[in-house]
């Protein structure tokens, strides 16, 4: 790799995402069927709480203006990992069990950004701009924002997205390990249902775990109590350190893992 | 000889479902028990606020027993492991394999999909017993008594669900993929089936429009009865519902089939 890594790994990323745009171009009804997958969760997830709010206030001390920009960062955060992590995660078993891996190690590249980052999900494009149009709209509806957290808020957003990709790399370094994987992968989403929630639904207890030890509450919750100014000194310091932390000794853990790997192509 | 040869077909379903049991427990068992960890937190939270412990006339013991059946029900009526293979089957040319044996596929298809629902069964009825005798509580004659009323709608659920998952399926003679299909039908019957709230918190428009539709008998209806939200003297009406809905769903699926076994082409060996 010669020059600027960053501008380099820009290029590749955007060479990787036309070659997925001219596989997807092929079966173009495909395409629109998996933007319709995620359209109809955020669906789910608008109309359960657009339900609730007709027969309550406030849910754990969120308005339902509040709660909709709540839904809005999640989407967000969703959509950039379904567009950018997501399709890889689920490869990981795949890569191993048929060697694949191998093309990865040999290659003039990071192996952790080839095997997180090699398969772009375009339609994921499309579900980001409306998931920019719920926070867009949710926002409009929202009492007014104080310039310091609409400054912090990209910054949160990012640390949300480090988070899942923590999960997911620490996860694949597991399934890296043990080969036949998809049980293990399953847990990701298993614990990520806690993250599609504001963190003060959930018992002091529970509050901390998702905070310190599987950090879902930095995915969405602590971005949107940011942007809404209702974060406390506590979830800025948790949210600005510990992704950055659980991302580098993901990506180590997943790097240690590929000792195990022995490949399977020979 | 028919009927011996489904028979047969089933007793091979539950084998195979025996045969990922370990599965079974780890991904469905931790499933469901985030699914209802993170429901019983969220309604827990919406009842907090509430002054009268009561929303829509439901008190916070019974919302919470319904959330708990109703996610019981819907890993049951939902699974569908079965159907989705049908549609690689027909892609990969090995629905031939059916066409030469003296068993209908759609035949084949339910006996091994009620095998693999049966193995199920058992657990998510012991589960919502525990449930009911624990959080209202109730007495063990009544809970018995709940879950025989609840059993046929539950029953009727599955083949609800089967029929929308064969029929997807089935469109795979004409779709190059259908897997997207799929995901969508199981992320819309979170809210249709009413595993997230009870259908009858919907505005009232809506509310009359899922009455008539099929997707309540997944959830709603089954646990609205274990839950006691719906009382055991509609249950006749719940069930003539069902049973029309899996009429014409069997009519929709069996019309499907028609004209895709014609169009459907198996080459080589």
């Amino acid at each position: 790799m010669e020059g600027n890594p960053v501008l380099f790994y820009a290029r590749l990323w955007g060479v990787l995402f036309s070659q997925a745009l001219s596989r997807e171009m092929e079966y173009r009804l495909h395409l629109w069927l998996k933007f319709l997958i995620d359209v109809v969760w955020y669906g789910v997830q608008l109309g359960l709480f657009g339900v609730l709010y007709l027969h309550v206030p406030q849910i754990a001390g969120w308005s339902r203006e509040e709660m909709f920009v709540f839904l809005g960062t999640l989407f967000v955060v969703d959509a950039f990992n379904m567009l950018l992590f997501s399709t890889n995660f689920w490869r990981i078993p795949q890569y191993v069990l048929t060697g694949e891996l191998d093309f990865f190690l040999v290659k003039p590249a990071s192996t952790f950004w080839l095997v997180f980052l090699r398969y772009p999900n375009v339609a994921s494009l499309l579900n980001l701009l409306v998931a920019l149009a719920v926070l867009g709209y949710a926002l409009a509806q929202a009492p007014p924002l104080r310039w310091e957290a609409v400054v912090a808020y990209p910054v949160f957003l990012l640390n949300g997205l480090a988070c899942m990709l923590a999960f997911q790399a620490a996860i694949g370094a597991i399934a890296v390990r043990i080969l036949a994987a998809e049980g293990i992968q399953q847990t990701f989403h298993i614990l990520y249902q806690f993250g599609m929630k504001p963190d003060s639904i959930y018992t002091p207890l529970v509050r901390r775990l998702l905070l310190y030890a599987f950090p879902m509450g930095l995915v969405a919750s602590v971005p949107a109590q940011v942007l809404l100014g209702r974060a406390s000194w506590e979830l800025w310091v948790a949210g600005l350190g510990i992704p950055p932390v659980l991302l580098w000794a993901s990506i180590r853990f997943f790097s240690a893992s590929l000792r195990w790997y022995q490949g399977a192509s020979a | 000889m028919a009927a011996r040869a489904y028979l047969a077909i089933f007793r091979v379903g539950v084998s195979a479902a025996l045969m990922y049991r370990a599965n079974f427990l780890f991904t469905a068992g931790l499933t469901l028990l985030v699914g209802i960890g993170v429901q019983s937190f969220l309604w827990t939270a919406v009842y907090s606020g509430q002054s009268s412990r009561s929303i829509a006339g439901i008190p916070f013991e019974q919302m919470l027993l319904y959330v708990v059946c109703a996610t019981l029900s819907l890993s049951l009526t939902r699974s569908g492991r079965i159907e989705r293979m049908v549609a690689e089957e027909i892609r990969l040319g090995e629905l031939s394999r059916y066409l030469l044996k003296p068993v209908g596929h759609a035949g084949y298809a339910i006996a091994m999909a009620a095998a693999e629902r049966m193995v199920t069964l058992p657990v998510v009825l012991g589960l919502a017993a525990v449930a009911m005798s624990s959080i209202l509580p109730v007495p063990l004659a009544k809970v018995a008594e709940m879950l025989l009323a609840a059993l046929p709608l539950l029953l009727l659920g599955m083949l609800v669900n089967f029929l929308l998952g064969l029929g997807i399926s089935y469109l795979a003679f004409w779709m190059d993929e259908v897997w997207t299909l799929h995901v969508v039908k199981d992320i819309s019957l979170w809210f249709l089936s009413g595993q997230l709230l009870p259908l009858s918190l919907l505005p009232s428009t809506a509310a009359q429009i899922s009455a008539l539709l099929p997707f309540q008998h997944l959830a709603y209806t089954p646990a609205g009865i274990m839950a006691e939200l719906i009382p055991v003297s509609a249950l006749p009406g719940l069930l003539a519902h069902a049973l029309l809905w899996c009429g014409l769903l069997s009519c929709a699926v069996a019309a499907l089939w028609r004209a895709g076994i014609r169009r459907y082409g198996a080459y080589g060996g």
